[in-house]
This record gives C-alpha cells, structure tokens and sequence, in this order.
C-alpha cells in the first residue's frame, strides 16, 4: 500500500532522501521492532522508532516510573512517576505518532517467554539494564535468526553494536561470560550521565533503522566504544567466534538456559539467605544496646549522600583492608540494596569471621521500614 | 607503549586513565600493571590468571583473540584497550 498524504507529510524529510525515499518508507511502516527496557536507552530508542515511522514496536518492561529515572529516561514525564513504564511510554509514543502501533510487554524478559515474545518482531533493540537479559535477549536472538542492536552504558562511558547477523559476531562472541555479581557496578551503584543514554541510545536507534531500509553499513562486527568526557569514539573489530556456545560452528546452546544462574545472581542469594537480617530487627538489636558493627561496602560518594554510621570499606578493597575489622564482633553488612553487601558477606564468613550478616535489602529498605529521614538515591 | 584504563577500572589506578611504560608483549603489560596497581588483578584476571572472559584486549583496534592471544607482540606506538563488559541501559 502506498503512503497516504498525512504520511507523505509527516515524513517528507524521509521522503527527498534517496536512501529512504517512499519505498524505504513504507518498509519502516512493514518493520516491527521490540524494544527491551523501557529505560534510558530505551526511551531515545523508542521515540526515534516512532517519529521514523517505525510501523509495530513492542516494549517490554516490568517497572514504574520513579524519581530517579527522570534525569535519564526522557520518555517518562514527572507526571508520569508511579505510573507503569511501558503505558508511559506508549503514551509518548501516541503523542509523536500516531500512526505507530505500540505493544506492551508488561513482564520480565524470562527464559520460558522470550523465545514466543521475540518471534513476532523483525529485530531486537537490546536497552536492559543487567547481564543475566542481556545474555538472555542475546541468545534468543541468535536462535530466532533476528538481529540484535545492542547498546550498554556506565558512567560516562557506552558500547554500541550489531549482534546476531549472518555472519557476524554474537555478544558471546564478545564477553564468553559475565562478571561475577558485583565486580561491576550497575548504573544504581556507579551512576550515569544522563545524557549518554541519549547518544548511544539513539545509534542503536539509527542502526535498527538502517536494517530495517537495507540501507548503508551495518555495526555489525564492529564494536562502537564512546567517552563522553573525551568526547570520543573509537571503533573495534569483533569477529564471530566459531567456538562460541549459541552461534559457533556446534553450538551446545540450542534453547534459552537459566541466566540468573548463569550469572552468579539466584545461588548465592538462596545459599545466603540465612545470613540475612531484617531492618527492623537490626534496629532493635541497636536500641537494645547490642554491640553490633555496621559495615558499609558502598562507595564514598554513596556514603556522603547518606549512610548509618557505619564504618566505610569499598567492596573492591575489602579483601586489602579486611585487617581493619574485629573477627570476633558481631558485624552487620550493608550496601545500597544488599547485593555487594552480600558478596562481602560471603568474603569475610570465607576468610573466617564468624557472624557477619546482610542487611536484607541494604540502605534503601532501612530507609522505607526504619527511618523515612535517610534519604534514598 | 600506553595502557588505556576504562572507566570502571579507574578506581584500582589511582583514576588514571592512561598508563604508559615499555612492554614488548600483552602478558608482560597486563603483568606489570596489575604489579604497580594490585587491586586491577581481581577486575583484569581469572583464577588462572588469564584475562578474565569479561574483559577484552585490543591492541590498537584488534581484539588480541584474533592476533596472537596474550604473546601479542607490542610496539612503542601500541594502545592496549581493556573493555570489561558493562551492562547499564
């Protein structure tokens, strides 16, 4: 079907491009896309596909709207916090254009439900927010045969490429495997420039959209480095690995696998789950007058914006500065939301302290069941 | 010949973001900078210590997996990348 004259309005700088023009516009209309995480990549992402006249995009997100998110995640409005991510961004999208049918996903991406999500859409746009989807969207992708533009960011820091294409490298290809929890902050712990979303955000963007036109050339096998405090891109070869488990030459992986296992994150937490100590009865135990140390394993910069008086040892210097603590105390752990906290746990019971447990829930829920004045961030 | 430092190793180098010193091969770089910087050896290497499966080296724009792994010969003029994986959207 041809474009119709609000098309043909709406698009028209589209249209005088030769590598788009009516033809590559009406495969825009035919191409469906899936974005995974309305987030900050995802929100440039989505408002992009849809002011291109991206014809179906999905999105898949679980989360509301918070505070926090506004610096970031321009398709969310502060009216909008509280409010379920993708009707958010749905909302934006109807706002830009009309023309583009939004479906939401309101779930998690999980193995026994990707495989059916992703079978409806031409390409994937990958803007989640932790390993174990990443690994997840990565290998669907792969097994499905559909494109995966990839993009991920820390700090002032982002990557961008094209996984999954004929040919071309996976991100197996690229990290084999991820990094044990906590060895890499995410961007809750480590922070992020609310602006570089936007950049890397909007080349995953501009390479989906190129695929869907057929048009130009690809990332693929090229990985895409950008810094925003150099204000620098550098461009590095990735090939496909032939021994690589999803999309090698004799791929042991064939179905999705279970990636929160694959990623360190569900064992640790249900061997620990012992350790843990509930907020309120941590309260208690120091009103009680129990001499009780609180260690926090967050960052200095996390500390100043707020902590419990607790003593400060980093994470990543815990194991250097262990000496610094009493074996024979009771010790209290905390982190942000009880994840390093939990590998710290796990750290100081291994070289021999004897009861060390883990806030449940870290500062965030001290903050929510115990005291309202310790700001959250 | 310089080591560039990714922002999420920076911590472990006293924040520095560039490191230049003389190494005639990726092993002998890695090692010599997880020796003046030991808490990089967590972040950089594996139990065997071989770089970890979450990091990737280039020298200049190569990945050393498709030049001659860690026996990678350096020049005076090589940039050795380390890019860890992130995750953040």
């Amino acid at each position: 079907m041809s474009l119709s004259a609000e098309e043909k309005r709406r698009y028209a700088r589209h249209l005088v491009l030769p590598e788009v023009g009516p033809e590559g516009q009406e495969k825009l209309r035919a191409a469906s896309m899936l974005v995974v995480g309305a987030g900050g990549l995802g929100s440039p992402v989505a408002l992009y596909l849809a002011a291109a006249g991206v014809g179906r995009i999905g999105l898949v997100d679980f989360d509301r709207v918070e505070f926090s998110n506004l610096q970031r995640q321009i398709i969310h409005g502060t009216e909008d916090v509280g409010r379920s991510k993708v009707a958010s961004a749905a909302e934006s999208i109807a706002s830009i254009n009309p023309l583009v049918a939004v479906e939401c996903h309101e779930h998690p991406l999980r193995s026994d439900n990707a495989m059916s999500v992703v079978k409806a859409y031409d390409m994937i746009i990958d803007g989640t927010d932790n390993f174990a989807t990443r690994y997840l969207v990565n290998d669907v992708c792969v097994l499905s045969g559909k494109p995966n533009c990839y993009g991920s960011i820390f700090r002032f820091e982002g990557q961008a490429s094209v996984f999954g294409l004929p040919g071309g490298p996976c991100y197996r290809c690229l990290y084999p495997q991820p990094p044990d929890p906590g060895l890499v902050p995410n961007c809750a712990e480590g922070g992020v420039l609310g602006v570089l979303p936007g950049i890397v955000g909007t080349i995953q963007a501009t390479e989906a959209i190129k695929l869907a036109l057929n048009a130009g050339r690809s990332l693929s096998g090229r990985l895409l480095l950008f810094d925003a405090l150099d204000m620098k891109f550098r461009e590095l070869k990735v090939s496909r690995d032939p021994r690589c488990p999803v999309c090698g030459d004799t791929p042991t992986i064939t179905e999705p696998i279970d990636y929160e296992q694959f990623c360190g994150v569900a064992q640790k937490e249900d061997a620990q789950i012992t350790w843990d100590i509930e907020p309120v009865e941590l309260k208690r135990r120091l009103d009680a007058g129990d001499p009780v140390v609180i260690l926090d394993v967050r960052e200095p910069h996390e500390y100043e914006l707020c902590n419990l008086g607790g003593v400060l040892i980093p994470l990543g210097e815990l194991s250097r500065r262990m000496g610094e603590l009493d074996s024979d105390k009771n010790i209290v752990v905390h982190c942000k939301l009880g994840g390093r906290s939990a590998k710290a746990v796990r750290l100081l019971r291994d070289a021999g302290f004897r009861s060390v447990s883990n806030l449940k829930g870290g500062v965030e829920a001290w903050s929510k069941q115990v005291d309202a004045t310790v700001p959250t961030y | 010949m310089k080591v560039l430092i990714p922002t999420a190793f920076r911590k472990h180098t006293d924040g520095q973001a560039e490191i230049s010193f003389a190494a005639t091969s990726v092993r002998e770089a890695l090692d010599q900078l997880v020796e003046r910087f030991p808490e990089l050896e967590a972040s950089l290497f594996d139990e065997s210590r071989s770089v970890a499966s979450f990091v990737n080296v280039f020298v200049n724009e190569e990945n050393i997996r498709d030049l001659n792994q860690e026996s990678t010969a350096l020049g005076e003029s090589d940039e050795v990348l380390l890019v860890p994986a992130i995750a953040g959207g």
